[in-house]
């Protein structure tokens, strides 16, 4: 009976582990600000977001020849462009989805690529536009491997106040390696008046 | 110690070519499954790669299944993007030192007329032949992780490899990966 005992034990705690395979990892962040750009870094990976004014879109899509009407939505939109580099051996997991955005303690509701190429397809956009488009948008899921680096814009409604990300990030090809969490404060929808470094922490 | 007969010499050395003849030739024609891939390449499970027609920057169709029994490097590109400009001097590269080998290499401009291709080659001082996705149609088909991206296939037209963001391709790793690929039993 006695021999049964530790065996139980072991595998009570196979299971505890593997219930809690995603639990939250205590991870030291370093979050800069400058001029409105965001970095953070940590052992796991580096993470940039870059708040972009509606001037620096029109001119990046008018120069790819994007008509006006789609110009003109794209303006009224708030696009931080992000990047994410994987500095660990391991699988990390980006799942938009999974993020929280909010300004005042409300949320802020981020426009899912689908929302954005039914919009395209309602205006009757040309599939060249929408597929440029399409492409410089942040993947809607991604395992990234060791090494890599991939982005793209994160679309929200433009908004004057600060907004705040939950990011989570899943690590391990299940996910079960564990989760990491962060807080950034103080994202903030650049404009086109934006002096570098003012207003912004 | 004894000194072995003339007769043992011989068959010792036979056995010894005859071993090392059989370990060339099995390196020479080893499954392209064994060869490891440098750092930032993906292993794909094959799955046939989607077969497109597309014309280049003078007008000139091309299909992926023109190339079957060859290994194609498909490499996806745009020139808004940032890590696309830094690769291409490589892959321009990769195509000046893989001339006279079996590779085909298709370049393939996402969803870009000729004239952006043109001002952006000669900004680069680049000069390679692209097939233009106009629509990028062909781009959504493929599924890229993100762009730019190449796509290794192999000469039965399946995806095998996959690059993980920009690499570089004129470097010894991967040029020594690449033919070791050409000369590998898909």
């Amino acid at each position: 009976m006695k021999n049964w005992l530790p065996v139980l034990l072991a595998c009570l705690g196979l299971g505890v582990c593997v219930q809690l395979g995603a639990k939250e990892l205590s991870v030291k962040h370093k979050i800069k600000y400058d001029k409105g750009r965001i970095s953070v870094k940590n052992k796991y990976f580096s993470l940039q977001m870059i708040p972009r004014t509606p001037d620096q879109m029109e001119a990046f899509y008018y120069a790819r020849g994007f008509p006006p009407n789609m110009l003109k939505e794209i303006r009224e939109l708030c696009l931080i462009t992000t990047g994410l580099k994987n500095l660990s051996q391991d699988i990390i997991w980006l799942e938009v989805a999974d993020w929280q955005f909010s300004a005042d303690g409300k949320p802020v509701k981020r426009f899912h690529r689908k929302t954005l190429l039914d919009r395209w397809k309602t205006m009757k956009i040309p599939l060249r536009f929408q597929s440029t488009f399409r492409w410089t948008l942040i993947p809607e899921k991604l395992d990234y491997r060791p090494d890599e680096r991939e982005g793209g814009n994160i679309v929200l409604p433009r908004t004057g106040k600060p907004i705040t990300v939950n990011a989570v990030f899943h690590l391990g090809k299940n996910k079960t390696a564990g989760t990491i969490k962060i807080k950034i404060d103080n994202v903030v929808c650049a404009k086109d008046n934006d002096q570098p470094g003012k207003g912004k922490k | 110690m004894k000194h072995l007969a003339p007769q043992k010499n011989y068959l010792l050395i036979l056995l010894t070519m005859l071993a090392l003849f059989c370990l060339s030739v099995t390196s020479a024609n080893s499954s392209a499954a064994d060869i490891k891939p440098p750092k930032g390449l993906l292993i794909l499970k094959p799955e046939p790669a989607p077969d497109f027609k597309l014309a280049d920057t003078d007008g000139k169709f091309t299909t992926l299944s023109a190339s079957r029994n060859k290994w194609v490097f498909v490499h996806f590109w745009a020139s808004w993007c940032g890590p696309c400009r830094k690769e291409l001097p490589a892959i321009q590269k990769l195509i000046e030192k893989m001339k006279g080998t079996s590779l085909k290499i298709i370049m393939i401009n996402t969803a870009e007329t000729e004239d952006m291709i043109f001002n952006f080659f000669g900004k680069l001082g680049l000069d390679m032949p692209t097939l233009m996705d106009s629509d990028g149609q062909v781009t959504e088909q493929w599924k890229p992780r993100g762009l730019p991206v190449t796509i290794l296939v192999d000469p039965a037209g399946n995806k095998r490899y996959m690059a993980l963001g920009g690499r570089p391709w004129d470097s010894k790793a991967y040029l020594e990966f690449l033919h070791k690929l050409l000369k590998s039993k898909p």
